[in-house]
């Protein structure tokens, strides 16, 4: 009769881990920002908040187990001419939480020069480590990020791309 | 479907019917044989040999009709070389596409309804299960879905086993297959603003109990 009942608890302990899950790992999304004005002075910079939708992700959002972190965002610029990054000494992109929400504004990703090399007409932040669930920060598929930089900016106005390399995995647990 | 079961069914039981009176025992000698026939000696009996250590000597092959999760509907050839050891290998059909499957049963026990212990592996090729999304994104997501799995069960076994019986198993299965057209998917449902620009095949999964029920026929 024990042994019955250990297999019995085997047999329910591995199916308390069934689950249902939809991982991919390199979804990138990009949208264009607004022209930001050209000021070639040393200094902090910040641009607008941007409502980036990422669309109908499929996802339970309200899961504990399903996950959207960010890998990487990177600044692309498109507008033509010779202006480029390279005066932008550290770049850093965060989320902020909707309004009325208990969540904190947390730093997503970052670009340091003196560790990351010279920028050229792409400016590529790198995921901080402590990945943050993105799901909890959506608000009608969007999420709010904002883009703050120190150095000098491009002298003249530019345009550019935001690319986010995310990694999404929806899933759910049962029973 | 429903009809197919039933005729499955009647064939078994008459089948199983056909059994029973072949292995009835015949009538006792009537008390008014002759009397004066001396009996028979006894004739000595070889003893059967182990049956889990030899090959199976009644009918070794057959089909298997069954249905259930995540194999769908499938059909196969089962051999039986020993008779507590099934193997299976045939096609399934899991109402989008079509695949192919193979296992294995052990059946140790020869009792009227009598415990089994499998394993089951398949592959369900890519097929369009799009009708079963809502919304833009899940019917692009479902447009071409394939999968493998494995499963492991313990199941029942109702029949006289030696030419048909009927089964009902449950178990635990992993499957896990490529996601396709995760890009236009996304794209679908995020109105324009943004633009996918790239993704990889997602990979779906699912680790959770599985069931069938079925039934096999040895024909020869």
């Amino acid at each position: 009769m024990r042994t019955l009942s250990l297999r019995i608890g085997a047999l329910l302990a591995l199916a308390s881990g069934c689950y249902a899950q939809i991982d991919e790992p390199t979804l990138v999304l990009s949208r264009s920002l607004p022209e930001v004005p050209g000021a070639p002075v040393a200094g902090a910079i910040t641009l607008p908040a941007i409502d980036f939708s990422v669309g109908d992700l499929s996802v339970d959002e309200t899961d504990a187990h399903s996950r959207l972190s960010l890998t990487s965002a990177s600044v692309v610029m498109t507008s033509a001419g010779g202006d480029d990054f390279g005066g932008i000494q550290s770049a850093s992109l965060r989320i902020i939480p909707p309004a009325g929400s208990s969540l904190e504004a947390k730093t997503l990703a970052s670009y340091d020069r003196s560790n990351d090399g010279q920028a050229q007409r792409t400016l590529l932040m790198k995921g901080v480590a402590g990945e943050v669930n993105l799901l909890p920060y959506l608000r009608a598929s969007s999420l709010r990020l904002e883009i703050s930089a120190s150095g000098v900016a491009p002298g003249t106005p530019w345009t550019s791309d935001l690319e986010l390399d995310l990694h999404l995995l929806g899933k759910i647990t049962f029973p | 479907m429903k009809l197919v079961a039933l005729v499955a069914l009647f064939i078994g039981s008459v089948a199983w019917a056909q059994e029973r009176n072949a292995a009835a025992p015949s009538p006792p000698t009537s008390p008014l044989s002759d009397p004066t026939e001396a009996p028979a000696p006894p004739r000595a009996v070889a003893p059967n040999p182990p049956e889990r250590s030899s090959l199976h000597g009644g009918r070794r092959f057959g089909l298997q009709l069954d249905a259930g999760a995540p194999g769908g509907a499938t059909l196969a050839l089962v051999a039986r070389p020993w008779r507590f050891l099934r193997v299976n290998g045939g096609m399934a059909w899991n109402y989008f596409g079509f695949g192919v499957k193979g296992g294995v049963t052990l059946a140790p026990f020869r009792w009227g309804i009598a415990p089994t212990l499998g394993v089951e592996g398949g592959h369900l090729f890519q097929a369009d299960a799009s009708r079963l999304g809502n919304g833009a994104t899940a019917k692009r997501l479902l447009g071409s879905i394939g999968y493998s799995y494995v499963s492991g069960d313990v199941g029942l076994e109702l029949g006289p086993q030696d030419r048909f019986l009927f089964f009902v198993r449950g178990g635990i299965s992993y499957l896990s297959g490529p996601v396709k057209n995760v890009a236009e998917a996304i794209q679908a449902g995020s109105g324009g603003e943004v633009v996918v620009k790239s993704a990889g095949e997602a990979t779906a999964s699912y680790f959770g109990p599985s069931a069938k029920v079925g039934v096999v026929f040895f024909l020869y």
